[in-house]
Formats: C-alpha cells, sequence, structure tokens
C-alpha cells in the first residue's frame, strides 16, 4: 500500500503506472489476441465457431447415415465427412454416443484437448451434448447443450458471466460516480468544510444543490453549515433571478432602503442604498452598480475611471469576477468597491452580511472613509454606543418618571436620550420621541415637530400626540435645553409648570438634558420649582470597560485592532474616560495607520495624541456660562490648577487675597462646581485636578503666569462673579 | 460722454451709493456701523472725499456690512485707491489653485457622518470662503446644482428676524418666507423629500447674535432630525473662531469639525499667476524666491505677482528690490496700525517682533493680541499637532512691522 501511495506520488511513475493500466485495459478490450491475460479465452472464442461448426457437419453426416440405415450405422467410417483442415476428431464408442475431441493446439485457446459428449435421441434429429473429458468449458457450449438437472435448460455461463460483468460494472461505475461526486471541486471543500459553502461563488450555487441533492446531504450540509432553507432557497433564486433583480435581496440583507438611481452615464443600472443608523460605521448611504452582462472588464473599468461617483462610495456587482475590475477597485484612492461572487453567496446566506459588506469596505476604500468611530454629536449608531447601563437601567427599569440630564458639552447627554430613544422604540405601552431645541421656545418645536401650527400651546400640542398614541404613554426627550430654562428662569417658570402638570397628571413625562443653565437651576437654586420636578441624572465620564470596548470593539469591525491592551489602556487613561476623545483619539490613530497596517501601535497612538483634533476637542472650555464674569473666574481655576497641578477652594482664596481682590465664595464655588460638570476637572475631596490628562498638556508653562496674571487684572472682582443663569 | 460715464459707475462714490442702496442701508446707518460719523460717510457718497488710507479696517467694515461679495469688496477697494483686500480671488478654472484642498474638504464631509458639519476658518486677505467659486462649483458637480445652497446671513445688526430669515431664504431660491419658522420648514421639506443639500454659509458670524443662533439652531435642528443628508460648511474667520470657542452656546459649532485654509504653496502660487496672466511666463525661481519672501500670505503673493509682471528680471538686485517693495506694501502698514494705538501694546508688539517663536499654536489662542495677529495673517502656524508652533509669517512681515512700531 505503501508502494502504491510512493509511485502515486512521483509524477513520473504515476504516469508509467497510467499508462500501463491503459494499456492493459485497452488491449484486453480492444485487442484481446495481443494481450497475454486475455489472449488464450479470445483465441478459445475464435476456435469455439469452427469447432461447432465442423461438430455440426459431423452430426448432419452420421443423422443422414442414421435415416439411411435406419438406426445408428456400425462403422462410421464410410459416412464421415472427408478430411481436411479438421480441428476435431470423432469417434463413436457405442450406439446413438458421438465423442468429440478438440485438437490440443495453441491456435485453439482454451479449447486445446477438450472433449465434447453428443448423445443421439432416436426417433429425432437431435444431440443431447454434454461436456467430455477433459471438459469443454462450458461457456462454449449451446443452450442446447445445458440442461439442469431437473430437465430444464441450463442458463449458460457466459449469461451467468455477463450478468455478473454487467453488476460488476454497474458497481465500479457507481463507485466511480461516488468518487467524482466527493472529489468534484465544487463539493468536495464544502463536504470537508461545511462552513465553506458560504463562500461558494453564487453562480455555482444551483450547481451545488443538484449535486447535494444527488448525494442526499443536501439538508445536512445546509445545517452543519448553518444555512437556513429559506436562505439557500433564497440565494438559489438570486443566481438564478435577472441581473436587474438580483440588487434588492442584497439590500434586503442588510435592511437597506433600495431605489433606483438615474442620470448615470454608465451602461446598466445603478441603484441607490440607504442604511440604517445600525450600519457601524459611517456610511449613510453607498451606490450600486450592476454593468451589463456583456461588457467586458477593461471596458467597465474605462467607464468608472470616467464618471462621477460624488462623495458615495459604489459597490459594483460585476456578472462575472473580474480580475481588471478587483485590481482597480483595491486602490483605495477611488471610492469603487468589487463585490464578487464568493461574497455575494456569504452575504446572502452568512448570519451577518454586515460584516460582509465591511469587509469588503475595509479591504477597498481608505478606512478613514468609513470611520467606525462617531467622534462628534449624539451617538446615533446602537453599535456605536457603549457603557451608561446603569444610567440607562434607573430610566428604563421603572415607572415613567421626570429625568433631568446634565453634564458638559460632548460627554454624551444627548447619546444617552438617543440610546433611551432606542431602547423604547417598540414598547408596546410607552410612545418616546426625541425634539433637540433649537431655542427657548419648547411648544412651537414640539408644534412644527408634530405637525401643528407653531402658535399651538403646550398642552394642546401633549393633547394632539397622546390623542395619536392609541393608549401609550407619552415620554418625550427633550435635548438643547439650556436655553429654554435660562429663559424659564428669567421668566418664572411658566412653561415647566404646565410640564409639572402634564406629568402629574399622568399624560406626559419628560426627559430634559442640559449643561450648566439646568444644573445651577435643578440643582443649586434651592428656590428653583425645578428641584422636584424629576431626578437629576449627571452625566460623567464613561465607565473604564465600556471605554474599552468603545476602543477597541468598532476596530474589529473593520479586522483592525491594537497592537497590545496596554496600548488601549493608556488611551482610556489620556482621554480621562471622556466618551468622544476616547473616539477622537482612536479615529486619529486610524488615521496614522498607514496602507496595509492592521495594527495600532504605540506610535499610532503617541501621533494621535498630539494630533490637531485632539487639541481641538479640549479647547472651548473658557466660555461654560453665558456670564463673562463667571468665565473669567473659570479661566482663573483652570489656569491656576494648570500652574500647579491642583487646586483648592482654599489656595483660590489665597489667591484672590494675595492680589486685594475680593472674594466672593459662592461665585467661586459655582466655578469649581461648572469646571467639574464640564468634565474639565475631578474632585478629589477637598483638592481638584484636571479631569482629563491631556487637558494639562494644552498649557506653556512659560505662558500660564502670564495668562493667569491678565485675567486677575482684567478687573474682575470674584464678588462681581455672579451667574445670571442661575439666579432668574 | 461714454468714457465719463464707465469711469463713474466705477468711482467710488457711485459704486457706494449703489451698495448703500441695494440694502437700503443709511448714512447714518453705516456711519454707526463702522464707527465714522455721518458726515464723513456722506461726503464718501457725494464725491467729496475718500477713505483715509489708515482706514482700511473701517472700510472693510463697511463692505461687510453692505453685504458684499469678494469682487465686490474688491472693486469698492480699488474705487476708494486701496489694494484689493481678496487680491487671489478669480473666475473658476481648470486646474484651480488648491483643488486638492478643496477635494479634501468635501472628502470629509463623507467620514462626518451622521453629522456632517464642517468650518472652514481662513486668515485675512484670503476671503470667507476663499475660492467660493471654486468651492461652490466643486459642490455642485458633487451633489448636484439644485442641491447646492449659498447663504449669507445679513449683517446689519437691525435687521428684524422677519426680514434676515427673509433674505436667507431668497438665497435658498424658497420664496415668502417672513420668519425663522417658515424658513425652517422650508428647508425641512427639502429634506423630507430625501434630498441631500449641501449649504455653504459663508460669514456666519455676521448679523445680530440672536439671529445667528436662531439660525445655527435651525440648522443643527435639522442636522440632528435629518442626520447625513444636510452637509454644512460654515466659512469664516475670526468671528466664527470665536463664536466656536469662546461662546459654548451654539451646540452647531460644538460638532463641527475644523478645518482651516491652507498655506499658499508654489504650486498654487504658480496656478494663481498662470491663471491671472495667462499669457506670461514666471519663472520658476522668481516665483519661488517670491513665496518665500511673502510667506505665503495671499495679498503679497499678488502684490509681488504683479511686481513681477512689471519687472521680470530673476539677478539679486531684483530680489531685494521685491523684498522692499513687498516691506513697503500698505496692507501690511495697515495690518499693523491699529495694534500700536495703546504704548503698552505697542511696546508688547515690538518684543514679540523681536521674538523668533511666538509660543505653542493652539485650535484657540488665549492671548488677544496673538489671535489679532494671526486672524490678521501677519503670524502663521508651522509644526503638526502639539508641535506646531507660532512664527512671523515672513521676514517682510517683521520687518515691516517694526517700521510702523517705531515709526
Amino acid at each position: 500500500m505503501n508502494l502504491l501511495a510512493g509511485i502515486i506520488k512521483h509524477p513520473l511513475a504515476r504516469r508509467l503506472l497510467i499508462g500501463a493500466l491503459t494499456l492493459g485495459l485497452g488491449s484486453a478490450i480492444l485487442t484481446p489476441q495481443f494481450n497475454p491475460f486475455t489472449r488464450y479465452a479470445s483465441q478459445g472464442i475464435v476456435a469455439s465457431s469452427i469447432v461447432w461448426n465442423e461438430v455440426i457437419e459431423f452430426k448432419r453426416a452420421y443423422l443422414e447415415a442414421t435415416y439411411a440405415n435406419d438406426g445408428w450405422p456400425q462403422d462410421l467410417a464410410e459416412f464421415t465427412p472427408p478430411p481436411g483442415d479438421r480441428h476435431i476428431s470423432v469417434v463413436s464408442p457405442q450406439a446413438n454416443r458421438l465423442l468429440i475431441n478438440i485438437q490440443d493446439s495453441d491456435d485453439m485457446g482454451d479449447l486445446a484437448g477438450t472433449q465434447i459428449i453428443l448423445d443421439y435421441r432416436p426417433g429425432s434429429t437431435e444431440f443431447d451434448c454434454s461436456p467430455g473429458e477433459p471438459p469443454i468449458p462450458t461457456r462454449y457450449l449451446p443452450s442446447s447443450c445445458q440442461v439442469t438437472e431437473d430437465g430444464g435448460w441450463a442458463e449458460p455461463e457466459i449469461i451467468a458471466d455477463l450478468r455478473w460483468l454487467s453488476i460488476l460494472c454497474a458497481v465500479v461505475v457507481l463507485i466511480c460516480m461516488v468518487l467524482l461526486l466527493l472529489r468534484h471541486p465544487l463539493l468536495s471543500p464544502v463536504q470537508a468544510r461545511p462552513g465553506n459553502l458560504l463562500r461558494v461563488p453564487v453562480a455555482q450555487l444551483p450547481k451545488l444543490d443538484r449535486l447535494l441533492r444527488l448525494m442526499g446531504r443536501r439538508k445536512s450540509t445546509l445545517l452543519a453549515a448553518g444555512v437556513s432553507e429559506a436562505d439557500w432557497q433564497r440565494a438559489l433564486a438570486y443566481a438564478q433571478a435577472e441581473r436587474e433583480e438580483r440588487v434588492a435581496p442584497l439590500a434586503l440583507r442588510l435592511g437597506a432602503q433600495c431605489q433606483l438611481s438615474s442620470g448615470w452615464a454608465l451602461p446598466g443600472h445603478v441603484y441607490e442604498w440607504r442604511f440604517t443608523a445600525d450600519l457601524p460605521v459611517s456610511l449613510d448611504r453607498c451606490l450600486v452598480y450592476l454593468p451589463p452582462r456583456d461588457v467586458r472588464d477593461d471596458l467597465l473599468v474605462q467607464h468608472l475611471r470616467g464618471v462621477q461617483t460624488g462623495l458615495d462610495v459604489m459597490l459594483v456587482l460585476a456578472a462575472e469576477d473580474s480580475l481588471a475590475l478587483a485590481d482597480y477597485c483595491t486602490d483605495a484612492a477611488n471610492f469603487y468597491v468589487a463585490v464578487d461572487e464568493a461574497s455575494q453567496s456569504e452575504w446572502l446566506l452568512g448570519k451577518r452580511p454586515v460584516e460582509v459588506l465591511l469587509r469588503l469596505l475595509a479591504a477597498q476604500l481608505k478606512v478613514t472613509r468609513i470611520s467606525p468611530y462617531q467622534t462628534r454629536g449624539g451617538v446615533v449608531r446602537s453599535g456605536s454606543f457603549f457603557g451608561r447601563a446603569q444610567l440607562l437601567a434607573r430610566v428604563l427599569n421603572r415607572e415613567p418618571a421626570n429625568y433631568l440630564v446634565v453634564g458638559g458639552r460632548q460627554l454624551g447627554k444627548s447619546s444617552l436620550l438617543k440610546a433611551v430613544q432606542r431602547r423604547l422604540l417598540e414598547h408596546p405601552h410607552i410612545a418616546c420621541h426625541y425634539i433637540s431645541l433649537r431655542d427657548h421656545r419648547l411648544a412651537p418645536r414640539l408644534a412644527l415637530q408634530f405637525g401643528l401650527p407653531a402658535e399651538t400651546s403646550l398642552e394642546q400640542v401633549i393633547d394632539h400626540i397622546v390623542a395619536h398614541q392609541a393608549g401609550k404613554r407619552l415620554f418625550l426627550l427633550i435635548d438643547e435645553a439650556d436655553l429654554f430654562f435660562r429663559d424659564e428662569a428669567q421668566n418664572g417658570y411658566r412653561q415647566l409648570s404646565t410640564l409639572r402638570a402634564l406629568s402629574e397628571e399622568g399624560r406626559c413625562w419628560f426627559m430634559l438634558a442640559g449643561f450648566w443653565d439646568l444644573y445651577a437651576t435643578a440643582v443649586l437654586d434651592y428656590q428653583s420649582p425645578l428641584r422636584n420636578f424629576g431626578e437629576v441624572l449627571t452625566i460623567g465620564g464613561l465607565e473604564a470597560d465600556a471605554c474599552r470596548e468603545l476602543a477597541t470593539v468598532p476596530l474589529h469591525h473593520l479586522r483592525l485592532g491594537f497592537a497590545s491592551n496596554a496600548l488601549v489602556d493608556e488611551v482610556v487613561q489620556a482621554s480621562g474616560q471622556r466618551a468622544n476623545l476616547v473616539a477622537i483619539i482612536c479615529q486619529e490613530c486610524l488615521d496614522a495607520l498607514q496602507p496595509g497596517e492592521r495594527a495600532i501601535e504605540r506610535r499610532h497612538l503617541q501621533m494621535a495624541l498630539a494630533s490637531a483634533a485632539v487639541q481641538d476637542a479640549l479647547a472651548g472650555w473658557g466660555r461654560l456660562s453665558h456670564d463673562p464674569d463667571a468665565c473669567r473666574l473659570d479661566r482663573i481655576v483652570v489656569y491656576h490648577t494648570a500652574c500647579h497641578g491642583q487646586t483648592s477652594l482654599l489656595e483660590l482664596v489665597a489667591l484672590f487675597e494675595a492680589q486685594q481682590l475680593p472674594v466672593d465664595m459662592d461665585a467661586l464655588n459655582r466655578a469649581l462646581s461648572r469646571l467639574v460638570l464640564a468634565f474639565v476637572l475631578r474632585r478629589e475631596n477637598s483638592l481638584y485636578r484636571f479631569a482629563i490628562p491631556l487637558f494639562a498638556l494644552q498649557f506653556e508653562p512659560a505662558e500660564l503666569q502670564l495668562f493667569l496674571r491678565q485675567e486677575l487684572q482684567a478687573g474682575m472682582p470674584a464678588s462681581r462673579a455672579v451667574d445670571g443663569g442661575s439666579r432668574g | 460722454m461714454s468714457q465719463n460715464c464707465a469711469l463713474d459707475a466705477d468711482s467710488f462714490s457711485t459704486l457706494l451709493t449703489l451698495y448703500m442702496r441695494r440694502i437700503r442701508a443709511s448714512a447714518a446707518g453705516v456711519a454707526s456701523e463702522i464707527g465714522l460719523s455721518r458726515e464723513a460717510v456722506n461726503n464718501w457718497r457725494n464725491g467729496l472725499s475718500l477713505p483715509n488710507p489708515k482706514s482700511r479696517d473701517r472700510l472693510l467694515a463697511c463692505a461687510v456690512y453692505l453685504r458684499l461679495t469678494e469682487a465686490e469688496t474688491n472693486r469698492l477697494f480699488s474705487a476708494a485707491g486701496f489694494e484689493r483686500e481678496f487680491p487671489l480671488q478669480g473666475e473658476p478654472a481648470a486646474g484651480s489653485p488648491f483643488a486638492a484642498f478643496i477635494e479634501q474638504v468635501f472628502e470629509q464631509f463623507a467620514r462626518l457622518t451622521p453629522f456632517p458639519i464642517c468650518m472652514l476658518l481662513s486668515q485675512a486677505h484670503w476671503g470667507q470662503p476663499p475660492f467660493r467659486l471654486e468651492l461652490l462649483a466643486r459642490a455642485k458637480t458633487l451633489y448636484g446644482a439644485d442641491a447646492v445652497l449659498h447663504i449669507q446671513p445679513p449683517y446689519s445688526v437691525s435687521t428684524a428676524s422677519s426680514d434676515y430669515f427673509a433674505a436667507i431664504g431668497r438665497q435658498c431660491g424658497f420664496d415668502g418666507v417672513t420668519s425663522d419658522y417658515e424658513f425652517e420648514a422650508a428647508l425641512e421639506r427639502r429634506l423630507l423629500s430625501g434630498e441631500r443639500l449641501f449649504c455653504l454659509v459663508s460669514r456666519f458670524e455676521q448679523g445680530t447674535a440672536q439671529l445667528r443662533e436662531t439660525l445655527a439652531g435651525i440648522l443643527r435642528s435639522l442636522s440632528e432630525m435629518h442626520s447625513c443628508n444636510l452637509h454644512l460648511l460654515l466659512c469664516g474667520g475670526e468671528g466664527l473662531a470665536d463664536l466656536k470657542y469662546r461662546s459654548g452656546d451654539l451646540s452647531l459649532l460644538n460638532i463641527a469639525h475644523v478645518s482651516h485654509w491652507p498655506e499658499l504653496a508654489l504650486a498654487d502660487l504658480a496656478s494663481l499667476a498662470a491663471r491671472r496672466w495667462p499669457e506670461r511666463r514666471f519663472a520658476a525661481a522668481m516665483l519661488e524666491h517670491l513665496l518665500e519672501s511673502c510667506g505665503g500670505h495671499p495679498a503679497l503673493a499678488e502684490e509681488g505677482l504683479q511686481w513681477l509682471v512689471e519687472y521680470p528680471e530673476a539677478d539679486a538686485a531684483a530680489r531685494q528690490t521685491l523684498h522692499t517693495h513687498l516691506r513697503s506694501s500698505a496692507r501690511l502698514w495697515q495690518a499693523f496700525q491699529p495694534l500700536t494705538q495703546d504704548p503698552a501694546a505697542r511696546e508688547r508688539l515690538h518684543a514679540r517682533l523681536l521674538a523668533d517663536d511666538l509660543g505653542r499654536a493652539r485650535p484657540y489662542l488665549a492671548d488677544a493680541e496673538l489671535r489679532r495677529l494671526f486672524w490678521s495673517n501677519l503670524i502663521a502656524v508651522r509644526g503638526q499637532g502639539d508641535s506646531a508652533r507660532l512664527y512671523w509669517r515672513c521676514e517682510v512681515v517683521r520687518e515691516a512691522g517694526l517700521q510702523v512700531v517705531q515709526s
């Protein structure tokens, strides 16, 4: 066996073996007389007809003699046919019996030297024949000579042989077919690893389906590959569909809206897909190009070179996989993405079609084009929202109530509101709406959003919304509410009273988000009616584990990652666990990756931390209140903290006293609260330090004293630093 | 006679009267906006006097108040005997300078989802935005001509909300807009139809704070409700930067991505020269020398190009003459002049002019004087990220500043 395996492995030996086998088998079938294994039997077959011709001649002669003599002649010699080139000799040892001796020569094959016995049946013209001694092989006996023991005709040996041969052939053919099937280039990889089914080119799926049916392994293979029958049928229908009908099923798998796009100078069809917010990368829509079946590869690429896709990514679904197209699309300088046939299958059959799309995008576009991070604004993609589990649980796992979400800018207030909205979207008993205020006017904003005239009162708007929600309780999420609260504080909280009344009546609950004006009103002003309006949820840094997820999970979508966990921890630490800063740092790391690089290393991180985007994210703290004096006080606190690495109320008082400036402890406390809320400072017992370690790096030590002196000298007595919003 | 008419049409008084009449501005209104007396403005209108060369900043304020485009501003400045304020502005053409940057600006929108809001900041003499026609032309190619809106908020502090939004509505092609809500509804109707709109907002910082906040609120709110479909490019200079970094109330700006107009490169300068004087060939060495001398200052670059047209020699003496010519630019003198009024400020400026390194560059400069120098385009940022530093734009600027301080 080992020897055979060795021979098979050697190409020359394998060829020789195949040649020898072919020669042997071919000569046995086509020229058996030259094949040493079949020559004997072949000669026997040729000789048998000669022998039986001669036998018939003798039988006829002796029958005539029997008729002439009215019985078996005494002497056969006179009736024997004239001698010639005979191959048999005949003797009659007794009456009515002939012994046919076949000549013992090479050219008689396996008949040589054998004997046939013929027994005459008196009164008839028939002879019974039987093998003599040595016996003639039974396969050369005519059927009339093969009589069974019970007197019936025996089946000729040749017939039995042929039957066995047929069965053997059938078995061989069957085995060959099974072997062919098992070794089939389509079937074999799928049988070896059913998971390969997902990557079979889509055009081959119908053929594969036939083969699997033939093998009776379709069901088990689909099961092993994790493909449902419905998906398989859909994929088969896709493979057999007209090209124009192929776009919709692919879009459906992603939950994307699909519509025909017109006005393109391209042969074939162009469609536009609009993705849902669940897609974990920054791609809200893309174009899908379906070239005609008969367009040549080079012409297709020429067309693509000439077309202007704007800012949109264009997926190209070519009729067949094309190397020229793949090469062109791999160039990350353009926005084209070729969707090969194997990927189409995986798209249709796999459990995660989005991952297929992301893989194609990541392989053929600049990673930054499809950034998986959202660095600005409220997070709208569910896949980009991490952490805040406790806050969400406090809101979602209770009966509806009013909430006031307070926190600095870009800390995640809007993201929290949007997360609440996403989770309540399909709630059977609660109708949840998100509204972003653009100024202090709540009622007109709500009215316009729900299709009512701007002058509709708040109560009427709520009545209208409740009436259209079919018994559901109303939960309104109101973002950017600072201007509203500032205006309310100045006007005696008229609208706020209405909101309170609405929620006390059980008609509607509110979740309002804002920064300082809301915080100052809700927390610092003891006379404010907002104090008991709802529970205050303070938004600060993200949980450390959530920060790590925020940094790593989006990268995994694109099959990228950090070189080590230590780098992830460094990102979390440097960002002070501020969510959008984590995202910005990671985005900058992505920007720093060179083509082909898949892992973010320390050098990338260092570039990211020093980037303009990170610097920009840390700026803008200079005016956290609309009161200029309060802002100046904030700046004094920040510069003092930057000078000394930390600060405290006592140190700040000492600073003002050293400058002979009066101190308003309330204003100073407010400034510290404001800076803590804005995530500029973090309080540790009585000390305040920067909440974000990177924050300290934006100051030039030589300039700090100058800035501090300038702010102190700007004629700002601390006693004047009063926050107008909080005082109403 | 016809020649006289032509001359009259381009005279300062005629242009000023035309531009004032267009927005129904009164002499008193213009005077209060730019800090001059009503008589002085009336003298300009009546052709009795021209603006004082020291009052360039006031003429610029006047142009802004009258909502003039870059081309109109240049025309008014020329008529007043001043150098053009936006010298490098021109008609869009193939192979435009800064084409790569303009492309990059639009590419950014694709990655800024779900809030494609971008702020484009530019220093003095670049225009707001620089190469507006090129930007708009590129936007029309990418988004379709109908999907490109250009908003230039009215300047006047006295404009009522209804007039303000009616004007903006007209700019967007919305008829009959009389309030902020109507403007918002009209814009939203277009977004609801599934259209993706590109909106270029230039001189965003103009107008009253309240109206500006309302406009910002509308744009922010629509961006929130129709994320990805409203691509906003907010263009401006010092005022816009102040709004972003010093006033946190405009969350529109908080979530905007900031881009700065890039420094002038040799290829851009060559392209500008070829576009302005297509029949002329400029020696590459001389262009390189000009770029080094002007430090990428757009107005100095333009003055230098004009000088090269007149004196095409490229020897050492010519280079020295060019240097001297640029140093004596009226624009530099006019830019430094307001910074030397206060003796203490003059002293600090002098100290800075003697320093090589002006400190660390940051997204927003805390020092008001440095900030003024930066936005006046006298100093430039060199380096990237946290190693970026501030330097005098070029030796010509520094020498001119010293001359002003010592004069």
